[in-house]
């Protein structure tokens, strides 16, 4: 196990590598161009393009620049600064990270609170109408896109409430209530995106756990059914849960690129959507490297706690 | 078990009853599944005959009469350029099971097959095959599509082939895992030790059994294809027109006709959400069937 | 003091003609004012003296305000005190980019919470009766030679950066100079061009800068004082960064000092922009008010159109934001007066113009001016006005009608005129078989993706009417841009800016590819840049529409390279307690200081 978690630890530098090759291979065969940003497309004049491109180095080979932008990563520097306005990118990322990492431990919480004593009902419950209307409503997360209950939600709270969420954006530790105010909302619409795929997964996985054998050993001992569940069935069952969540954390970041943008919280995907209008590579590259990481980190978590869980798997 | 299933469904009395009485059963057993089945059916019925079942050319514009309340003319009501938003509903539904089915199609070939193999040969082929997987996960799926889309220009084949590359790693990496548990079950090491091909292995006992986890996942992303569409048209590079989509023309709405003309929003909303439901209904009845280990329970 | 100084340099339409009306309004007061005034005998006098002439008759109509529907009624000024106090919340589009450099940037989005900072406009700016017209700014009056190339401006006293220093001549020059020629590794300002026909500035008597042309130019202010050229460069801060070596130093790495009603409080990077009033800033309103009436403004950035709606609406809000993408739909309008009744203003702002254009510069179908012809005579304009907003958007061709330069009689030519549609569509098909596609064709149309509507409605109507399939492309915001500079079209449907007030605006949009501009139609026509040549040399207000209307025919009837439709109307919402907001006319990016505007509440 020891060996398992360094091998794990040591294969997360390749992955990130990769990563970013891939991040960075992808930035640079968009079209557009960020010289036209930075000149404004106002009189611009395509020398001065050409000029500009020359000045930034974006003439130089790739590999080259990929160093440039890898080496200022590793640094700390995050490559650098902005090529449109000059902020350091550091500075943009940790403004915007932090704002990101709260709408999705936020999200995570609701859905896990939601989710999994859902997906167990559900599945104890089969083909009855519990099972039913939980799965209807499951299906109803994953159906509706999440900018149109986004919006809804918004005309819902104006018509309703004759309310409306802050507009001014408040770190949690300057003001909570404004913060929370703000962040619940986003939070509450992945969550039902995200924990419709929870529910159902927790629900299959507990039926199948409930027909394995050692289920059924566990019951023809005698013991309860409260302790089978508990002791037996949802421990085999929540590995593949785990790994959903991780697999979809990617999704519920991804899915902040366009909530951010309704309920005006300034996190990582509404700077991606930005940089991205500019062309604006090493803020686009840097966000989304800090995504990547994200990910990456918590899908090592969730491998490593799978270790943890299921004693079937073997490591060598 | 899975023969005593068989044997209570009755080999001897299939012969008679033929596949009327197995439709049946299975709308017996599963009445969500069924309606899943039925929506479906009923959806692809639409796509097929779309151009029987329009009232209006879905693209033809009569300005005059934009924004008209749903009604005899309009039984959807009219959009800002005063097209018939019943006729792009109906035509709507080729462009979304395309999307769906051929996103999930590709994914799923590609991602099952890299991640079955990447846990049956492990070493270093896993090693390798995991790091870029792992590296293609960690890009979140959206931003991955949106930016592909860009890259390759707004389609309906480029869209639908971003949608299905940011996919990849969700399929490979449920389909390895579950490979991984079911490479450990006794019948593939027995396999493996009698010295049965590889192939024969993956295909017939690691793949097979590895699959349940799959087509749950796939079924829903075939929803999800659908409602990624959906906001690849709200970040404006969904599936261009003239091809009118669910999630365009839902976007379109929600922007700023909610209140007024909530028709614009619904009609789509509710075709993608029942196409969705179906999908996922039947997507679970279909896991239930198909798992080996369920068959006939 | 603005309202009542009237020191118009350019008197319009019939207005110039009567020039002693003119000398009057300017007052006794300040002498050195109107440029008429200064004017020399010939060729003011000859256009003075012929009055009224048949050009003059269309700049009558000076507009005093955009064509006003029922759904937007513009409140009455009111008459009572103004209240000194409040912070009001307005929202902005998108965070300001380019460092916030006026120099790089001309968007909106820099100009909502950037004019309360550093001002309208520089030394002169336009006026607040007058959109047409310039009035002093940070120079309180100014004087011109008889050839019109040297424009000595003298500096307002007491004018003070947030910082406390004094805004001097020497500031002023640094800043034109800084915007003419740039320095080591700083190119020009990319306004460059309202600086004219630039040869040198200089500082005379200690408080005032001279300005030195190569070639006349009596129109310069016009040029000078575009409200995109935003004095917002201090000189004490940005020189020393610039002798650092930090060339290209922008206005926010000094912490956006400027000389406007309100100081910078905080600016919160993709969330809000937050201002203060300025105890010591210069200007005080027509009765002697110290300005700013408020104590401040939040403008909070990067909310969607339904959130700013919504948030107005429930009062979070006191107005919403200015510009394409964010502004109020003319359904959404309706429910918010219905809720407010009297209690919210909408305004008609124009923001430009939608248009499409093409490329010249490579061979394809549209080389042919029959097909452009045909395809320009196929749009219903007044239709497309109804969809894009009813009642205020209106059929155009390259200039805002009711400006000056606008010709008279365009409703009446083919493809505008909706007496002759049934005609001109004809004459369309039959241009486009006597090209050679009697069954139509096939293009391909470059959209950006904020404009999919307009796109789906010329390709719905070119296949309606000529069997023309138009292949919509959607693009994205950066790969437009990158198309649209280099050319990369056959059929492209543009942004909003082919379409303004004033030539010099439309100016680098419709330039010939020659002189390297980003042009919104490609071409290398250079009858268009010889237009621009004539019009910067114009004596008379009279001289400048006729060339104007020329240019404007020459593009738009002669040559069809840009097939104008409708304005563009980006409507934006104030509560009323607000008073004294303004909405730029001429520039959806006049007014936008906020200096008198109080709160009454």
């Amino acid at each position: 196990m020891h060996r398992y978690v360094m091998r794990r630890l040591v294969l997360f530098v390749p992955t990130l590598f990769l990563a970013s090759l891939l991040v960075f291979t992808i930035m640079h065969i968009l079209p557009g161009d960020v010289a036209l940003a930075i000149l404004g497309t106002d009189n611009v004049n395509m020398r001065d393009v050409e000029n500009i491109r020359a000045q930034l180095g974006l003439n130089n080979p790739l590999p080259t620049q990929y160093g440039e932008w890898a080496w200022g990563m590793l640094k700390g520097d995050f490559g650098g600064r902005s090529l449109v306005d000059r902020e350091p990118i550091r500075a943009n990322i940790g403004r915007r990270f932090p704002v990101t990492i709260q709408l999705a431990v936020l999200t995570i919480a609701i859905t896990l609170l939601v989710s999994l004593p859902l997906g167990v009902i559900a599945a104890l419950k089969q083909d009855r109408w519990p099972d039913y209307v939980i799965r209807s409503m499951t299906i109803l997360g994953l159906a509706m896109p999440n900018f149109w209950v986004a919006l809804l939600v918004i005309l819902g709270l104006v018509l309703i409430f004759s309310w409306g969420p802050p507009v001014m954006y408040r770190n949690f530790w300057n003001s909570p209530s404004t913060n929370f105010q703000i962040m619940i909302w986003p939070a509450l619409v992945l969550a039902w995106g995200f924990s419709s795929y929870l529910v159902r997964v927790t629900r299959a996985q507990v039926l199948e756990v409930l027909r394995q054998d050692y289920v059924r050993t566990a019951h023809s001992k005698g013991l309860a059914t409260r302790t089978v569940i508990t002791r037996h069935v949802m421990r085999n069952a929540l590995i593949p849960v785990i790994t959903l969540l991780g697999t979809h954390l990617d999704a519920t970041l991804g899915g902040s690129v366009i909530l951010e943008s309704i309920f005006g919280v300034p996190g990582v995907g509404q700077g991606i959507v930005q940089g991205a209008n500019y062309r604006d590579w090493p803020v686009i590259q840097s966000l989304a490297m800090t995504l990547v990481f994200i990910t990456l980190t918590t899908n090592l978590i969730v491998d490593l706690t799978y270790a943890f869980i299921d004693p079937r798997i073997q490591y060598k | 078990m899975a023969k005593i299933g068989v044997v209570r469904a009755g080999v001897g009395l299939r012969a008679k009853r033929g596949w009327t009485w197995r439709v049946w059963v299975f709308c017996r057993k599963k009445p969500l599944g069924a309606l899943g089945a039925v929506l479906l059916i009923l959806m692809a019925f639409t796509a097929i005959f779309a151009d029987a079942l329009e009232n209006y050319d879905p693209l033809y514009q009569d300005t005059p009469k934009q924004l008209t309340a749903p009604g005899r003319e309009f039984w959807f009501g009219s959009d800002v350029l005063g097209r018939d938003v019943y006729s792009r509903v109906i035509h709507g539904s080729r462009v979304s099971l395309y999307v769906g089915l051929m996103a999930v199609l590709i994914s799923t070939a590609i991602g099952t097959t890299v991640g079955v193999a990447s846990a049956y040969f492990g070493g270093w082929l896993d090693l390798g095959i995991q790091r870029v997987i792992d590296a293609l996960q960690g890009i979140p799926g959206l931003v991955l599509a949106l930016a592909l889309v860009v890259a390759l220009g707004a389609s309906l084949n480029n869209v639908t082939i971003a949608i299905a590359i940011a996919y990849i790693p969700r399929v490979t990496r449920i389909a390895r895992a579950q490979a991984l548990s079911v490479i450990q079950e006794d019948y593939v090491l027995a396999a493996r030790a009698v010295g049965a091909r590889a192939a024969r292995i993956i295909f017939r006992h690691v793949t097979i059994n590895s699959l349940t986890p799959v087509i749950v996942v796939a079924a829903g992303l075939l929803g999800n294809a659908i409602v990624t569409e959906a906001a690849l048209s709200f970040l404006g590079l969904g599936v261009p027109p003239p091809f009118p989509s669910w999630g365009q023309m839902l976007q379109a709405g929600a922007r700023g006709y909610q209140e007024a003309a909530p028709w614009l929003t619904i009609f789509p909303g509710l075709a993608l959400t029942v196409g969705v439901f179906g999908f996922n209904l039947f997507g679970d009845a279909l896991r239930d069937t198909l798992d080996p280990r369920l068959r006939g329970r | 003091m603005l309202s009542r100084g009237r020191t118009r340099i350019l008197m319009l339409g019939t207005l110039v003609a009567v020039l002693a009306l003119v000398l009057q309004a300017c007052g006794p007061a300040e002498q050195p004012t109107a440029v008429p005034t200064k004017a020399p005998p010939a060729p003011t006098a000859t256009a003075a003296a012929v009055p009224a002439g048949p050009t003059a008759a269309p700049t009558v109509a000076v507009p005093t305000a955009a064509p006003t529907a029922v759904r937007f009624v513009t409140p009455t000024p009111t008459e009572k005190e103004p209240k000194y106090g409040g912070i009001a919340v307005i929202a902005g589009r998108a965070d300001p980019t380019a460092g916030w450099d006026y120099m790089r940037d001309t968007n909106y989005d820099i100009h909502q919470a950037g004019q309360p900072i550093f001002g309208t406009g520089n030394l002169v700016r336009t006026c607040p009766d007058d959109p047409y017209a310039r009035c002093p700014g940070l120079a309180e009056s100014w004087d011109v030679n008889s050839e019109f190339t040297v424009w000595t401006f003298k500096i307002r006293d007491g004018v003070l950066w947030h910082d406390g220093r004094p805004f001097t001549a020497d500031d002023a020059k640094w800043w034109i100079d800084l915007s003419v020629k740039g320095v080591e590794g700083r190119r020009p300002s990319n306004t460059v061009t309202s600086f004219g026909d630039f040869k040198s500035a200089e500082v005379v008597d200690g408080n005032k800068v001279r300005i030195t042309l190569k070639t006349e130019a009596p129109q310069y202010l016009l040029e000078l004082g575009h409200p995109t050229n935003v004095l917002a460069h201090p000189r004490h801060l940005m020189e020393p960064e610039i002798k650092k070596g930090n060339a290209n130093v922008a206005p926010l790495d000094v912490k956006l000092v400027g000389t406007g009603p309100f100081k910078l409080l905080q600016y919160n990077k993709g969330s809000n922009v937050s201002v203060r009033r300025f105890d010591k800033y210069w200007e005080k309103d027509a009765k002697g008010r110290q300005l700013p009436f408020m104590d401040g403004i939040d403008f909070p950035l990067n909310l969607v159109r339904e959130t700013q709606v919504a948030s107005f609406r429930v009062g979070r809000l006191d107005g919403t934001g200015r510009g394409n993408l964010i502004f109020w739909l003319p359904q959404q309008v309706d429910t918010a007066k219905k809720q407010f009744g009297d209690g919210a203003a909408f305004w008609p702002l124009i923001t430009g113009g939608r248009n499409f254009g093409f490329n010249m510069t490579r061979p394809s179908v549209f080389s042919d001016v029959k097909v452009r012809r045909a395809l320009s005579l196929a749009f219903d304009r007044d239709e497309f006005a109804r969809i894009t907003y009813p009642d205020l958007a209106k059929a155009l061709p390259i200039f805002f009608s009711g400006s000056p330069w606008v010709n008279p009689d365009y409703m009446t030519w083919p493809g505008y005129n909706p007496a002759t549609r049934e005609k001109d569509r004809a004459e369309a098909k039959r241009l486009l078989a006597e090209a050679g596609f009697p069954n139509g064709f096939k293009t391909e149309l470059v959209c950006l993706n904020n404009w999919l509507q307009d796109c789906e409605w010329a390709a719905g109507e070119l296949r309606k009417h000529l069997n023309v399939e138009a292949a919509i492309k959607v693009i994205d915001q950066a790969t437009w841009n990158e198309r649209r500079c280099k050319g990369d079209y056959d059929f492209i449907a543009q942004g909003a800016s082919v379409n303004a007030a004033f030539p010099e605006t439309v100016k680098q949009n419709v330039v010939s590819a020659q002189t390297g501009a980003c042009a919104n139609f490609y071409h290398n026509d250079l009858a268009v840049d010889a237009f621009f040549g004539r019009l910067a040399k114009a004596r008379t207000v009279q001289e400048r529409a006729k060339i104007a209307q020329e240019l404007e025919r020459y593009i738009i009837q002669e040559k069809v390279y840009n097939i104008s439709l409708a304005t563009n109307v980006s409507p934006f919402a104030t509560r009323s307690y607000l008073k004294n907001i303004r909405m730029g006319i001429t520039d959806a990016r006049d007014y936008m200081t906020q200096a008198d505007v109080w709160l009454d509440k």
